[in-house]
């Protein structure tokens, strides 16, 4: 199949990102018309635009809850689908992904452990919970790489993350079997919701998953030989130990913020870049760029699916990640051996 | 003779008490030679003799001891990654073809070593990797996918890439093994066209005695860690050599043109069951 070309690919994300914000700004229980809408997100900028008649409740609606939530759901969803994208990267696998190797795992055992130790409180709960899912995160990492870091074999890296993930799983079950008065709120924060978005959230995901994406984007050439395999890689000078520690630690601590406000959202980091290579190619000057662009679309639109398909009630934009995410899954592994990496 | 024309030219590649060992286990023991510019050294022996771990630290992709592997006149423990592959490419037995890069793509990676982080690939790049398809003969495929093209067309886009480093040594392992006959000449001579044409050094372990004979103008013979011989095709591809190290034993043939071909020896022949 050839690939489309970069530039044609970038102006159609770039317009269904504007088209996602526009119209997700709109969806939700009180009905504010898309020009009273636009109109109280102009009056940000020239505060002269505020036109007559529009109700102040509305104004807060917009700037403090729909905003910040679907800024959220875009950050969360570019730092997931780069992060996945470098994963695959890395373990030269397709199946590799924050979520299915167990790092998003890591992370939110970390923010439960911050919680219920109340580590997290005592800074500020924002950076408390970034902080601990930043180690919950970069310890889960670590143990997958010692574990088949070697053997870049689909088997080995697989068994070592769903493990991985099983274990962390447990220990997270296990603490909230004994931390009952916390169950809900965590259970419901961990199968990934963005219901919790705010200001002070994104003053912490913004800045990391801009940091970490143009740090992985520094690597684009030496993620491009990795993919080729390690031999090649060497042979054009890199040193590939260090390399993938690097990048691979920008990844985490990427999936991790976005972990620590919207709990696990599963599979964005898997299909997100595999649809963008098929569409691309897997040159990661571009794929990066992309994938970023891609995933916040996704997220962003699943999680306007979620907070429109049973009103009042809201389902978690993890569950809708997943059901949209694992039938391809199962499609990718059918299609395994047919060269589709 | 193809050897005569080396002894004016300073080593590329120097050993100097060179070991290596896994664990407690020794793979290399004790190795002197001076792998000499222009020529195409061919590295023999039996499987774990310790050809590729030789390559390996010749490349630095194993760190070896200070003061025993030397790139030209430079001790490779204070070579940065970047440096060494400007002077010496190597050609792995086989390449992925997972992800989809272009033939193109493929053979531009070999200019990495020469840019720098925020610096994009320009003409002088472009021009580099346009006649090191050309010399390869794949610069028709340039826009082909690396999955769509043939085991033998993917090892020669990998010389490219190779020669698009531009490096002084070529390090190819086992670079025919997993060709047909027809491709394997066809690298090989290339391989050769290469060191006349560019002057590059090229150091490749071989398994194929009689592709070591047709090309190589040295041979260092490895058994059990150490350089056993080291010379011509002719002086160390003997009966009696390759009887000690390999262990079976062989006849060398003549061709009326004057070039030697090793055969397994006719005690060795199992008939075919009719």
């Amino acid at each position: 199949m050839k690939h489309i070309p970069a530039a044609a690919m970038l102006v159609v994300l770039i317009l269904l990102l504007i088209a996602t914000v526009l119209i997700s700004v709109t969806l939700g229980a009180a009905h504010i018309s898309i020009r009273h809408t636009v109109s109280i997100l102009l009056s940000r900028v020239f505060p002269g635009l505020l036109e007559e008649g529009i109700r102040s409740s509305h104004v807060h609606i917009i700037m403090q809850l729909r905003i910040p939530r679907i800024l959220t759901a875009l950050f969360v969803g570019a730092g997931l689908a780069v992060s996945g994208t470098v994963f695959q990267a890395v373990f030269r696998n397709p199946m590799a992904d924050p979520f299915i190797l167990g790092i998003s795992s890591g992370a939110a055992l970390g923010v439960a452990v911050g919680l219920i130790t109340g580590f997290s409180t005592i800074i500020s709960l924002t950076w408390g919970s970034s902080i601990a899912a930043f180690a919950g995160g970069v310890g889960a990492t670590l143990a997958i790489y010692l574990l088949a870091g070697r053997s870049t074999g689909v088997n080995t890296l697989l068994l070592a993350g769903i493990a991985m993930n099983f274990m962390l799983s447990s220990v997270m079950s296990l603490l909230l079997y004994f931390n009952r008065e916390n169950l809900e709120s965590v259970i419901y924060w961990n199968m990934g919701s963005l219901s919790s978005a705010n200001w002070e959230g994104l003053s912490v995901l913004i800045p990391v998953v801009l940091l970490g994406t143009i740090g992985m984007m520094l690597f684009t050439r030496e993620l491009n030989a990795l993919t080729v395999g390690d031999e090649t890689a060497r042979s054009v000078g890199i040193p590939i130990h260090t390399v993938r520690i690097i990048v691979l630690m920008l990844a985490t601590v990427t999936t991790s913020a976005g972990v620590a406000v919207s709990g696990t959202i599963g599979f964005v980091g898997l299909i997100i870049p595999h649809i963008v290579r098929l569409l691309i190619g897997p040159n990661h000057r571009i794929l990066l760029p992309c994938a970023a662009l891609c995933g916040a679309c996704f997220v962003a639109i699943c999680d306007a699916l979620a907070r429109s398909l049973m009103p009042p009630s809201e389902i978690p934009v993890g569950i809708i990640t997943a059901l949209a995410g694992a039938p391809y899954f199962i499609y990718l592994l059918k299609r395994r051996g047919r060269n589709v990496l | 003779m193809r050897y005569t024309k080396t002894a004016a030219h300073p080593p590329v590649v120097s050993l100097n008490h060179l070991s290596w060992s896994y664990g407690d286990q020794q793979i290399l023991d004790n190795l002197n030679a001076h792998i000499q510019s222009g020529v195409f050294t061919a590295i023999l022996g039996p499987n774990g003799s310790g050809k590729t771990t030789l390559l390996h630290l010749i490349m630095k992709h194993l760190t070896p001891e200070k003061h025993c592997v030397y790139l030209h006149t430079k001790d490779i423990r204070t070579c940065a990654a970047r440096e060494i592959a400007r002077m010496v490419a190597s050609v792995p037995q086989q390449t992925a073809t997972g992800y989809t890069f272009s033939v193109y793509e493929m053979v531009m990676m070999g200019r990495y070593p020469h840019l720098r982080r925020f610096q994009a690939e320009g003409e002088r790049d472009r021009e580099v990797v346009r006649s090191a398809l050309e010399k390869t003969e794949t610069w028709q495929l340039q826009d082909k996918l690396i999955h769509e093209i043939s085991g033998g067309e993917l090892q020669r886009v990998v010389i490219a890439r190779a020669i698009a480093q531009e490096p002084d040594v070529l390090a190819l392992d086992e670079p025919t093994s997993h060709l047909d006959p027809r491709h394997q000449i066809a690298v090989l001579s290339l391989v050769r066209r290469l060191i006349r044409e560019e002057g590059m050094s090229v150091l490749c372990v071989l398994h194929d005695l009689n592709a070591a004979m047709q090309y190589s103008d040295h041979v260092l013979l490895l058994d059990g860690g150490r350089i056993v011989q080291s010379g011509t095709a002719q002086e160390v591809l003997t009966a009696e050599h390759i009887e000690t190290v390999y262990g079976f034993s062989t006849s060398i043939i003549s061709t009326a043109s004057g070039r030697s071909f090793i055969v397994p020896a006719e005690e060795q022949y199992c008939e075919p069951t009719a």
